[in-house]
């Protein structure tokens, strides 16, 4: 078992995938923020400022984190900003489904819904154990390297 | 360099940071950017002009239309956002005026208790929580109609969603009464109770 997950072409598809997950869904909130406001402004657990903060930076930090994962720099680094990131939405889903609430998830931007049901935590944790994969074994096959060392 | 964790920190660090403020440097020259602390969802007040366009041209009331208090103007200056359409608030007096026109629905936001309760008369119930647009008393709902959406008073926001929805759904003419069922009741303006759930 230890072999399939340490196997560094497996390694490369969970990081690129993850990466161009991430660039995605962050590429769509990137583009309509008062949607993702709104959509954050839904789940009703934070203060306005910290809405409107939220709604303008993690988009950038998916997209940048995805696309570093792309590239192989700093693997396990991204791939814990991104883990973290799917820890924090599970949870907030998780809140927001025992609170009763109905409501998008927002999780890639307002053109495409998405329930904030059961399904998007279970697809938010098959990613996130491709995340911690990423964090426990690195992925250096096909990565960028540069000259310097 | 000895690392004591499975991760750099540093450079954790340093991507959050320089992420967070492309982030922050792009909102401050995209023409949809959001202004840090404001609601940019909030909605304008409907001006009286849109509320008469959204009467019959045959309403019969012209005397009251005399009684309109010209002073609500409407908010014009909302960040535009291509991708949702955004619904217009109306005041007491606004919503009275659609009430006694034909052609306008209310919609009660909240759930199928609340509306048992008491309801503004003649109000139809789509309890926000459970909206589907599937449901068949909204698909029986002429799109040319004039909706109101409205649920407890100024806390609540359902109504403005299930506006936003509607809109959504190609409801043409689609206000929220924002002062609500509270607001209604305490008038003394026709309302209705359901006997049986």
């Amino acid at each position: 078992m230890k072999e399939i997950i340490s196997n560094k072409y497996i390694l490369m598809l969970s990081r690129v995938i993850l990466g161009f997950i991430f660039v995605f869904a962050g590429a769509e909130k990137i583009a309509d923020p008062a949607g993702f406001a709104g959509s954050i402004d839904n789940y009703k657990l934070f203060p306005l400022f910290l809405v409107n903060i939220s709604a303008i930076t993690i988009p950038w930090i998916e997209v940048t984190a995805g696309l570093l994962l792309i590239l192989g720099v700093t693997v396990k680094e991204n791939a814990f900003i991104i883990s973290s990131l799917l820890l924090i939405f599970i949870f907030l889903i998780a809140i927001s489904l025992l609170r009763g609430l109905n409501i998008d998830c927002g999780c890639y931007g307002t053109s495409s819904p998405h329930t904030a049901g059961i399904n998007k935590i279970i697809e938010n944790l098959i990613m996130l154990s491709l995340g911690i994969q990423l964090i426990f074994f690195g992925s250096d096959f096909l990565k960028l390297t540069g000259s310097s060392k | 360099m000895e690392k004591k964790f499975i991760v750099d920190i540093k450079s954790i660090i340093l991507i959050l940071v320089f992420s967070s403020a492309i982030g922050l440097t792009f909102n401050q020259f995209y023409s949809k950017g959001i202004l840090l602390l404001e609601d940019n969802n909030k909605i304008g007040l409907a001006g009286d002009d849109e509320l008469l366009n959204s009467l019959p041209a045959d309403s019969s009331d012209n005397k009251s239309d005399s009684e309109i208090d010209l002073s609500v103007s409407g908010n014009s200056a909302e960040k535009s956002n291509s991708n949702i359409k955004l619904p217009k608030g109306i005041n007491l007096k606004q919503a009275y005026i659609l009430f006694k026109s034909d052609n306008t629905v209310f919609i009660d936001a909240r759930d199928q208790w609340e509306f048992g309760d008491g309801h503004i008369k003649g109000s139809i119930n789509i309890p926000y929580y459970k909206f589907d647009k599937n449901d068949k008393s909204l698909q029986s709902l002429d799109k040319e109609k004039t909706i109101v959406t409205y649920c407890d008073g100024d806390d609540c926001e359902m109504s403005t969603s299930l506006a936003k929805n509607l809109l959504e759904l190609g409801f043409k003419n689609v206000f929220v009464f924002f002062d609500g069922w509270e607001t209604w009741k305490n008038s003394g303006f026709p309302i209705n109770k359901s006997e049986n759930l």
